[in-house]
């Protein structure tokens, strides 16, 4: 048993990551293991990153029912790993999944909101239940102005950062972007 | 991300909202498999916000089993209930795509009818 097995028997924080899809996004690469973003975040950022092929998906729906199963999946799917703990990367409304699944009682680490349009209060999270949420966006998201949420974060326990971007909504899990600007020093 | 393109969906949006063309509503279809993500999020989203006006069109991909994935997840987003039993038939379809899709609409139309205030 390895070490970590150790710890997760014993019911401690996993110290590991998980990469959570948005809407409209189970079927694309770049979140998947192997994937663009996920090989980027293995190598470069997180190397406990969960990469086994029964890795989290939700169906990716447009409709709360749709984000309040996924989020309901991922608790159960974290407990069903004992991966109490995780540190959470979700994108687009995959980081309202994760907000929401704290809501429904899963522990995690810290929350990484990349994209996340912002329907306050249905969307925030259960502050006691991570350690801190870090949100990553650009100016003038298109999706989001689509979705008609909210372009920023004014919530004194959420660290927004603005990159120097306009509209594209896919530059927050694009490799490039987050060597660029530096993003792993935001987290 | 592909801007132009992006401008064209919302433009295609309008144009259908405002006129019913359904020219403008297939060209949201056609861009569930468009090869730049963003607009596939975007053409879904305004097909979702189309509800009853976007059913025919998306019963007509259906049909033809155009972007099957996203359109069974569209339909179970506007929740009509009428679609469960093609749920149903692909749920077991060849393509675990298809029928991940399905066996998760079907469950969406479940939690929408025990929480009917869901959008």
């Amino acid at each position: 048993m390895t070490r970590a097995q150790v710890a997760r028997s014993a019911g401690e924080a996993s110290r590991s990551a998980l990469l959570v899809h948005g809407t409209f996004a189970r079927g694309h690469e770049w979140w998947q293991p192997g994937g663009s973003f996920h090989s980027y975040l293995i190598t470069s950022v997180r190397p406990d990153l969960y990469s086994d092929r029964d890795r989290f998906d939700w169906s990716g729906g447009y409709s709360d029912a749709a984000r309040d199963l996924g989020a309901r999946d991922l608790r159960t799917w974290a407990e069903r790993h004992n991966l109490l703990g995780l540190d959470l990367f979700g994108h687009s409304h995959g980081a309202n999944v994760i907000m929401q699944s704290t809501k429904f009682g899963l522990r995690a680490g810290a929350l990484v909101l990349l994209s996340c349009p912002v329907h306050v209060p249905k969307y925030l999270p259960d502050f006691t239940r991570t350690t801190k949420v870090v949100s990553i966006r650009v100016h003038l998201d298109l999706v989001i102005l689509a979705d008609r949420g909210g372009q920023r974060f004014r919530h004194p326990q959420i660290n927004e950062n603005v990159l120097p971007i306009w509209f594209d909504h896919g530059a927050s899990h694009n490799p490039q972007v987050w060597r660029d600007h530096n993003v792993p020093d935001m987290l | 991300m592909d801007v132009a393109g992006a401008v064209r969906v919302y433009g295609y949006n309008a144009l259908w909202r405002a006129t019913g063309a359904r020219r403008a509503g297939r060209a949201l279809i056609n861009a569930l498999g468009a090869p730049d993500e963003e607009l596939q999020v975007l053409a879904g989203i305004f097909l979702v916000r189309g509800a009853d006006k976007a059913e025919p069109l998306l019963e007509e991909a259906l049909a033809r089993r155009k972007h099957l994935p996203e359109v069974i997840t569209i339909l179970a987003d506007i929740g009509n209930p009428k679609y469960k039993p093609e749920f149903r038939r692909l749920a077991d379809d060849a393509d675990p795509a298809v029928a991940d899709a399905a066996r998760d609409a079907l469950r969406v139309l479940e939690a929408r009818q025990e929480a009917p205030a869901s959008s």
